[in-house]
């Protein structure tokens, strides 16, 4: 990948992971993130990984995030956006994130792998979707299985939760 | 400047041109003639004459009449396309300025966006044509076409009133639900295919027969003939959805004018109200192109073998080309005028109906289709 | 005799007829589902002493790669069968409570998923008890978490439930976020994700001490969710007072020995890294003394039962931290604190489910969880109060109770480890446990009832608690059988190299 087109796409994904949280209007907020999804996606296409980025956009940025959308707007928070910062979360947080980053870049310039270039990857003999599928089919089946466990009691809870009247 | 020279300038340059092609020199002509085939074809199917005076305004240039062509009316997109941009620009005070503006692009950008896996013919000029050569093209069309809901979502809302608002709704719940059974039908067929490659799915085609007319190739087997049952059927259940994906009738409540005015386009005039129109168009292509990929073979014109000259860029070669190109939009053309023949004899869906029918039976025959698919490859070999 | 993986598949596929059976049978009563449950899970658990052990040396694409069979895997496994049973049969005294606090279009509707989805709860759990590798530990993890989210919320008629699940829906997945952010920095290290081969590739990485240390302190923040160590505990006296009783019950019990569980697999290959174990020892101990103090003095004051509970919980997972935290520098010490800290989980589980089962059914007669609703608990049902009162001494640690035992065995590690000033902690707190339980006693037996109508007990529910009580004084009596269920294998892991 090109490094500037990776660098303008970090850039760009980061500023606007900034904007989502400090837009005070939801609908801002969820566009951001959206966007910000997206220069993502740029990121996994540029590292050749197609399948994932193409999944984060389908499944991210069209489906998760416009249901997300929509019930903001159905909401319709308007008192979200008259509210002001808390000045000492915004300061607690503020100090979270310099600890977490300032302890980040500790672990990184500690690192002796850190510092040399990655190699770079091999060129796979077949698609990174087939890649994908065997991977999931084969050697990972057991924790797949499981998440597909997974992911039906999540819609059970999503049903059991959201019906106006249980049956 | 080092990272100037690895830029592949030829790369970038060829896919621009390829753009430059596909978007002004196809298909926004074949969209503003869509338009004008649908008032005419309406006018046919309803048994009035439709627009058929607009000529080509040669006049402006000193000649005596307008040029008619063919019927006549031939015009009238360039007659439609001037009123669009001379149009006074209008934002109405009430609506929220910036969304509404972003909405008719967000709506008119991922239409055109998904073209570009499109293979649109073989060669020309020794150049594949497609602008990007990607191994998940199918998967592509589905993420780009899914980031259309927002333009349509910000449109009912930054008009901030109340049938916009409805109508855009309707429109992003119908194609968020459609996008299941779309994505689960098309999986019969990359089963089929075996890879996720549009330009691989027409080689398949032209190796074993189209896959919704499978004797394209001259022969019929026997596991052709047993796929010819799902395929029917996810053909089925794919034109039906991509009707409601491109809130085409008899699925277009989103902008059902005899309740909702217009939907979500309601406060849109102009050229803002044009993108969406142009979007919605744009949309129908892809749609098609995307049909005739995945079923009917694409670029490729049956029996008529493929020749290594095309690759060339002599003559002949080219000629060649511009054959299978002009094949592809033929047959896109001809699924146009499908959508066109249908919204002008169906009646509109109520909206519980249309949820019902996308949830509770296309999701569904999808669903076990794809079962019936996977046996028949795996037992039938 | 047939495969371990046997039992998982069973209780998936009994949650799955169960849910078809609960969508389209025509009975209403939803109380069947859970006694058919509860049997069939008996069944599963007698079944699970038939398994066969995990082939020496698994085929590379095998399950077995993901999965283990040891004796410690199949003791946690039993024990989340066997509580799963009594969080259903603590369901079922619920139901009435349960019935009122959601919108139902009858009387009873809407009641089934909830003695459903704690089977799904158990599996996650068995799976994550057998889990040898990061990525099957995340699923299973999430998959026992996702599951609490939705039980937890269950009762939305109830306000104190919604914000329950909110509160646990957002703080569960933060901590999630740390974990798995960890998981990327410890596979970005080592290329892997088994236990075992992490370990191993850890041994030979140089001076990346900082960066191992980071990763193992991103999933120390995501585990410290899990078990409800201090600093990582905001969430759990909201949540345990406001989640329907069984799922506080199940929650306490599943999810912290399901942390603990994974705490001990994933330090393991850590301990090995000579050059940093007496930082993780360091890290760990802090988190033990704080979790001590906090959990234990915090609950002095409460008046709610089950927000008392919520804080001994906090407490509990001091004690246990303090036995983790005395692993010693050497990894062969894991084997004895690994029985340590099962036993103690065990200890744990039967007294934290007697209470919260004696609690379910004493609060459907006082119509409060407060302390002074149980007053006179014992001249309304000698039964109940009886049972409640072995809960709290074992909770304290009166010898002769599985709770003294465990933390007998707390103390004898750290004593063994010089953890002297850990001790000193521990001995005031449990000082103030004594405090803070009793006073549950005392309302039972010294005060004078507001109403003294007396309670009645069905049988089922008889039957477990009387089964509870006996296993209290026995284990606390004679540990020996389950100590060695935990001590026949060294480690863990010690099957897998």
């Amino acid at each position: 990948m090109s490094p500037i087109l990776f660098w303008a796409f970090s850039a760009l994904m980061l500023a606007f992971g900034v904007s989502v949280i400090l837009n005070r209007d939801p609908v801002a907020s969820a566009l951001s993130l959206v966007a910000s999804f997206l220069c993502l996606a740029a990121l996994f296409v540029g590292l050749d990984a197609f399948f994932i980025g193409v999944i984060q956009v389908l499944v991210y940025a069209g489906a998760v995030m416009v249901l997300f959308l929509f019930i903001i707007m159905l909401l319709d928070l308007k008192a979200e956006k008259r509210r002001s910062f808390n000045k000492f979360a915004l300061l607690g947080g503020a100090a979270v994130t310099a600890l977490f980053v300032a302890g980040l870049l500790k672990v990184i310039s500690a690192f002796p792998a850190g510092a040399k270039p990655f190699p770079a990857l091999g060129v796979a003999s077949v698609d990174d979707v087939r890649q994908v599928g065997l991977a999931i089919f084969t050697r990972f089946n057991l924790p797949f299985q499981t998440v597909g466990v997974l992911v039906l009691v999540a819609s059970i809870g999503v049903i059991v939760l959201s019906r106006r009247q249980l049956k | 400047m080092d990272f100037l020279n690895d830029i592949p300038w030829m790369l970038i340059a060829a896919s621009i041109a390829k753009t430059l092609f596909l978007i002004f020199g196809v298909v926004l002509p074949i969209v503003s003639y869509t338009v004008y085939a649908e008032r005419r074809v309406s006018a046919l199917i309803q048994d009035r004459l439709g627009p058929n005076r607009t000529g080509f305004p040669i006049s402006l240039f000193g000649f005596e009449k307008d040029l008619q062509l063919f019927l006549g009316g031939l015009g009238q997109p360039i007659a439609d396309a001037v009123k669009f941009l001379l149009k006074e620009e209008f934002t109405p005070a009430h609506v929220n300025k910036f969304y509404f503006w972003l909405a008719p692009v967000l709506a008119m950008v991922p239409a055109l966006s998904t073209l570009a896996v499109l293979p649109f013919g073989n060669y020309l000029f020794g150049q594949k044509m497609v602008v990007a050569d990607v191994n998940v093209g199918i998967l592509y069309v589905f993420a780009i076409a899914s980031i259309g809901v927002y333009g349509i979502v910000l449109a009912g809302w930054s008009s901030n009133s109340k049938y916009p608002f409805l109508g855009s709704i309707r429109a992003s719940s119908q194609m968020i639900s459609y996008e299941l059974s779309l994505g689960l039908s098309a999986v019969p067929v990359l089963l089929i295919i075996g890879n996720l490659n549009l330009s691989q799915a027409i080689q398949y085609q032209i190796e074993n027969g189209w896959l919704l007319l499978p004797f394209t190739d001259g022969n019929l087997t026997l596991r052709e003939l047993l796929l010819w049952i799902p395929v029917l059927i996810s053909f089925i259940i794919f034109t039906i959805s991509m009707f409601a994906e491109t809130n085409r009738l008899p699925f277009d409540l989103p902008e059902s004018e005899t309740e909702l005015v217009a939907g979500y386009h309601t406060e849109y005039s102009a050229m803002k109200f044009a993108l969406f129109f142009l979007g919605e168009y744009a949309a129908m292509i892809a749609g098609s192109s995307v049909i005739v990929v995945l079923f009917l073979g694409g670029w490729h014109i049956p029996f008529l073998p493929i020749n290594t000259l095309e690759s060339s860029t002599t003559p002949a070669g080219i000629a060649l080309g511009f054959l299978h190109i002009t094949a592809f939009f033929a047959k896109v053309v001809g699924i146009l005028l499908f959508f066109i023949w249908v919204r002008w004899t169906l009646p509109r869906f109520r909206f519980d109906q249309l949820m019902k029918l996308g949830w509770l039976y296309l999701f569904e025959i999808a669903l076990v289709n794809i079962f019936i698919t996977a046996a028949i490859l795996a037992l039938v070999k | 005799m047939f495969p371990p993986i046997t039992l998982e598949i069973l209780v998936l596929a009994l949650g799955f007829i169960l849910l078809l059976a609960e969508s389209f049978s025509q009975s209403t009563s939803k109380r069947s589902l859970a006694k058919s449950a509860v049997f069939c899970l008996a069944w599963i658990f007698a079944l699970s002493f038939f398994v066969t052990s995990a082939p020496a040396n698994p085929e590379p694409g095998s399950f077995w790669n993901f999965y283990s069979a040891d004796p410690v895997s199949m003791v946690f496994k039993r024990i989340a069968l066997l509580t799963t049973m009594a969080v259903l049969v603590m369901a079922l005294e619920y139901e009435k409570v349960l019935a009122k606090n959601i919108p139902s279009a009858r009387e009873g509707a809407g009641t089934g998923e909830f003695f459903i989805l704690p089977l799904f709860t158990c599996s996650g759990l068995m799976l994550l008890a057998s889990a040898v590798d990061l990525v099957m530990a995340f699923a299973a993890l999430e998959l026992v978490t996702i599951s609490f989210y939705v039980m937890v919320a269950y009762m939305r008629g109830s306000h104190a439930s919604l914000e329950a699940g909110v509160k646990y829906l957002i703080l569960g997945a933060l901590s999630t976020g740390f974990f798995v952010y960890g998981i990327t920095w410890i596979f970005g290290l080592t290329g892997e994700t088994h236990f075992t081969k992490i370990a191993l590739k850890l041994a030979s990485l140089q001076g990346s001490d900082t960066a191992i240390l980071f990763a193992l302190v991103l999933v120390l923040v995501g585990l410290g969710f899990k078990v409800a160590a201090v600093p990582f505990q905001s969430w759990v006296p909201d949540v345990y007072q406001g989640a329907p009783t069984p799922v506080t019950a199940f929650l306490s019990v599943g999810s912290k020995a399901a942390g603990f569980l994974l705490l001990l697999r994933v330090l393991e290959p850590f301990l090995g890294v000579a050059s940093i174990a007496h930082k993780i020892l360091l890290v760990l101990s802090v988190l033990a003394g704080a979790t001590l103090i906090f959990g234990n003095l915090a609950a002095l004051p409460q008046n709610n039962l089950k927000r008392l509970l919520a804080y001994s919980s906090v407490g509990h997972a001091g004690y246990l931290l303090m036995a983790v935290a005395c692993v010693g520098v050497a990894p062969s010490a894991l084997g004895s604190v690994g029985a340590t800290v099962g036993f103690y989980l065990f200890a744990y589980l039967l007294m934290t489910l007697l209470s919260f089962l004696v609690l379910t059914i004493a609060t459907q007669h006082t119509k409060g969880e407060e302390i002074q609703h149980f007053n006179g608990l014992s001249k309304r049902s000698p039964f109940l109060a009886f049972a409640l009162l072995v809960a709290m001494s074992s909770l304290a640690g009166v010898p002769l109770t599985a709770g003294f035992y465990g933390k007998f065995l707390v103390f004898a590690q750290a004593v063994n480890a010089s953890q002297w000033t850990l001790i000193a902690l521990g001995t005031v707190t449990v000082g103030a446990g004594f405090y803070f339980y009793l006073r549950v006693v005392a309302a039972m037996y010294w005060a004078e009832p507001a109403d003294a109508s007396p309670i009645q007990v069905s049988g089922l529910s008889k039957m477990i608690i009387v089964l509870l009580v006996a296993g209290i004084f026995v284990f606390g009596v004679n540990p020996k059988p389950v100590l060695s269920a935990f001590q026949t294998q060294q480690t863990p892991l010690a099957s897998a190299h």
